[in-house]
């Protein structure tokens, strides 16, 4: 079996632009960049059987879940896209290569929101 | 003597909800944030209070909270633009007070890196006149 069939689903890569503000801020929108071919699992600690953390975000309570994403080694990925799975958006944490340089290992993490 | 406290935070909460400008920025102004609410948002109730200048008085210490994902401080500063316009050197109308008075209030930065967050804790003092 090819590495390239077990790419099971297209995704679509956002990359912030900024545009500066008089204070040395920026306002940041999101543009698509491109589409990816790739697998995406979640990303479980076995050892702390769990695959997200819970946060505290601005007074705010809530929890990340981490995947990896698996795609070919020359897709334009960068930390800080988003990665758009339909109704899902995840935030890219950190793009890995393999000592091979046979595929990237993305790290991705989803916030999660409850009532 | 009744506590402040509550009514204090219910008033502000009516005038900071009460404004189109400031409700514009933001998605609204809670003691609880739900895990659902989106940034910028202000919480409120936090604060500290000691018995008044003269009998029947309180003075206290309200602090406004404003959170902001924004990259820099730029938004918290335009959010505390509004919420000065509507609670600084004010009367206001508390629940079981006569009178309750505003100053300007102190602010404080803060920076929370790791999750992207930037916001402003201003504090307002307020004697409230039983």
């Amino acid at each position: 079996m090819s590495f390239l069939s077990l790419l099971n689903k297209t995704v679509e890569i956002r990359r912030p632009q900024r545009v500066t503000d008089p204070g040395g801020g920026s306002s940041r929108t999101y543009v698509t960049v491109g589409t990816v071919k790739c697998r995406i699992r979640p990303l479980i600690s076995r050892l702390m059987d769990r695959t997200g953390n819970e946060i505290e975000l601005g007074h705010q309570g809530g929890t990340y879940v981490r995947y990896v994403m698996y795609c070919m080694p020359n897709e334009d990925v960068q930390r800080n896209d988003l990665v758009v799975d339909g109704s899902k958006t995840y935030e890219v944490d950190a793009v890995l290569i393999d000592s091979k340089g046979h595929h990237l290992d993305v790290r991705l993490r989803e916030r999660q929101r409850g009532n | 003597m009744a506590s402040p406290f509550f009514p204090l935070q219910k008033e502000i909460r009516r005038i900071l909800e009460s404004d189109s400008s400031l409700m514009s920025k933001i998605t609204g102004v809670y003691d609880y944030v739900p895990e659902r609410e989106s940034l910028p948002f202000i919480t409120i109730g936090e604060g500290q209070s000691q018995p008044g200048p003269w009998p029947g008085a309180w003075d206290v210490q309200s602090i406004i909270r404003i959170w902001s994902d924004y990259d820099g401080f730029k938004e918290a500063s335009d959010i505390l633009a509004d919420v000065d316009r509507l609670l600084s050197n004010k009367h206001l109308n508390v629940e079981g007070f006569e009178d309750a008075v505003t100053f300007s209030p102190a602010t404080d930065d803060f920076l929370d890196i790791e999750n992207g967050i930037r916001g402003i804790d201003a504090t307002y003092r307020v004697i409230l006149d039983g």
